[in-house]
């Protein structure tokens, strides 16, 4: 039997001239994306925008409809499934376990990549189990079934069979829905203290001037900007992409960037 | 270290129900049109396991009717119950039962023109079964071909396809037996289609039971993969899983087990649909626990099952369908009202 490669080193990601479809209607057009190791980014948009779509031709799922995402130079739709699935850790918006299954074994689902179907969860594969549980805050929890979990419970504990994976790179869909405050300054904490790359797909614009070092703006189909969020993010971005009026300002104490949105544009 | 609790220690248990298994077949030899005490029983299979001369006068009655018989009761049970704990991971809904895919009224379309028309005369006495395998074999290859023409094996289409040709092929049968102007006709196919162990003969044990090893061993082989599946088509993508390629593995060999189920005890009904949550609210969900759990209730189960429908109006046989339903609706009854157990989900 082939042994699986102990750590796989964390790749270098391009996307180039990248369109995206869902359901056979092109979403995402000529996305081209320079995302180096180790990067933290943050895909953001409005509803409908295509961010979800786009994650999930990254991260090889759903192949790109044109355009090439390479991981080292490797096209993801030439590494195997299990290859990649040991490269890639993607973790998606809402799929709902089997009710019955413990959240124990849940997690220990994203240990299938490192074994052959057959084999069963080793000591070490369980260590790793708990302390993917403890990192989002579940490891009493452990065999609770699934579905006695709140909303935000299985949001973490999806995130914690992400963890458990163990992969390079860390692929999140909108990753803070459903967690209270505390939990969501928690989450981008461990983002921030991922040794790979985190690509995720969010929300809340002004968490990622402070938690990421990259942003991707999706408007209209197509990639509006791409950089530094600091430098990406100001009014007239906020204005196009999103229909809002908002500035990015100091915090008096920390110093830290806070995107401050003032007013919301007429809906109807 | 947190202490793991998930639900009964797996190996305890199946030892418990092998040997409850064994015990039963044995058990159940006795039973029948003819009483035949415990003791005889004994010594028959003694004498036969061990090769000695046959001394007991009830031989030819324990060995060759009552035993094949009760392997029969015990490979379908088995079959039956792994065959519907892979169709509700399949197609993703605890509802499924092992015929979701039109595999019993297909069957039954055949057996019928076999009662009916007397096709496949050629056989013998396995023509209903012949004719019951290619009925089976049609109606899911038609449901698989379905499927994919329009897009491609999701549960939802599979589940779909399956029930408007189960439908369609039912029609079928009850207009076959319509026009029959034989009156015996309706009578035996309805005998067929609520399922019998009562034509069992050891010949005959050969295709199920190389069915039920192999699907069993098979999907035993990839139980990390089935847990992938059943936790949702796009996490099993993200674990390395190709979704397609198992789902049309597990259609093939789903369609193999209960088609030939299906040719030699026709069309029993719960086993696979309860046996699954039985097994799960033991052992809990994951496949590994969970499939040799299922297959050995659901042998035992049949068995006396099998004996219940011989001895409640000798010398009369109930089908097996008639007791699993009026054995299995309380049961699944008192399942769901368990409030431990959610059956895949939780409702609001």
């Amino acid at each position: 039997m082939r042994r699986a490669p102990a750590a796989v080193t964390t790749p270098d990601i391009r996307v180039e001239d990248v369109s995206a479809a869902v359901g056979g209607k092109t979403v995402v057009e000529h996305v081209t994306l320079d995302i180096p190791a180790g990067t933290k980014l943050a895909l953001v948009g409005t509803n409908g925008a295509g961010k979800s779509t786009l994650l999930r031709a990254l991260a090889g799922i759903n192949p790109a409809v044109a355009g090439v995402v390479t991981f080292d130079g490797r096209p993801v739709e030439r590494i195997k499934p299990r290859e990649r699935a040991r490269i890639i850790s993607f973790v998606s918006q809402e799929e709902t376990p089997p009710a019955e299954l413990r959240l124990g074994e849940m997690v220990a689902l994203g240990r299938i990549p490192h074994r052959p179907p057959w084999a069963v969860e080793s000591g070490s594969e369980e260590s790793i189990v708990v302390d993917s549980l403890r990192k989002v805050g579940l490891d009493r929890r452990i065999d609770s079934p699934c579905d006695h979990l709140s909303g935000g419970e299985r949001r973490r504990a999806m995130i914690a069979r992400g963890l458990a994976q163990q992969c390079p790179v860390l692929m999140l869909d909108e990753p803070t829905n459903h967690l209270d405050i505390a939990w969501q300054l928690t989450l981008l904490d461990l983002i921030k203290s991922q040794p790979g790359t985190v690509i995720a797909a969010i929300h809340d614009i002004d968490t990622v001037l402070r938690n990421f070092d990259l942003v991707a703006v999706l408007h209209r189909g197509r990639l509006w900007a791409f950089g530094d969020p600091v430098e990406v993010i100001d009014h007239k971005l906020m204005d196009e992409a999103f229909e809002v009026d908002a500035d990015q300002f100091r915090h008096p104490q920390t110093r830290q960037p806070h995107l401050l949105i003032s007013r919301g544009k007429d809906h109807s | 270290m947190t202490r793991r609790r998930r639900g009964l220690p797996l190996l305890p248990i199946l030892v418990v129900l092998i040997l409850m298994g064994l015990a039963s077949v044995v058990a159940s030899l006795a039973f029948g049109a003819e009483p035949i005490p415990l003791s005889e029983v004994m010594r028959v299979v003694e004498d036969r396991l061990a090769g000695h001369p046959i001394g007991s006068p009830f031989d030819t009655i324990v060995w060759d009717l009552r035993m094949p018989r009760a392997l029969l009761a015990l490979i379908v049970g088995a079959g039956l119950s792994i065959g519907g704990a892979g169709m509700q991971t399949l197609v993703r809904n605890p509802l499924a039962d092992p015929y979701l895919l039109g595999i019993s009224s297909g069957a039954s379309v055949g057996a019928t023109a076999v009662i009916t028309m007397g096709l496949l005369g050629g056989l013998g006495t396995w023509a209903l079964s012949g004719g019951a395998l290619i009925g089976a074999m049609g109606s899911a290859t038609a449901v698989y071909l379905i499927s994919r023409a329009q897009g491609g094996l999701t549960p939802l289409r599979m589940v779909l396809s399956g029930v408007v040709l189960s439908a369609a092929f039912s029609s079928i049968a009850s207009f076959m037996v319509f026009m029959s102007n034989d009156d015996h006709a309706a009578n035996s196919v309805m005998f067929w289609m609520l399922g019998s162990v009562a034509g069992a003969t050891w010949q005959r044990l050969l295709l199920p039971a190389a069915a039920l090893v192999l699907v069993g061993v098979g999907m035993l082989a990839v139980h990390n993969w089935m847990d992938a599946l059943a936790a949702g088509p796009e996490t099993a993508a993200a674990l390395g899983v190709r979704t397609g390629a198992l789902r049309t593995a597990l259609f093939v060999a789903l369609g193999v087990l209960i088609g030939s189920l299906v040719a030699v005890s026709g069309g029993i009904g719960f086993v696979g649909l309860i046996v699954p949550h039985a097994a799960r609210m033991l052992v809990g969900a994951t496949h590994r626990r969970m499939l040799p759990v299922a297959a050995a209730l659901g042998a035992i189960f049949l068995v006396w099952v099998d004996v219940i429908s011989r001895m409640v109006a000798p010398p009369q046989e109930l089908p097996l369908g008639v007791v699993t339903g009026v054995i299995g609706a309380p049961v699944f009854l008192f399942l769901m009202g368990r409030r431990q157990y959610a059956f895949g989900g939780r409702d609001s």
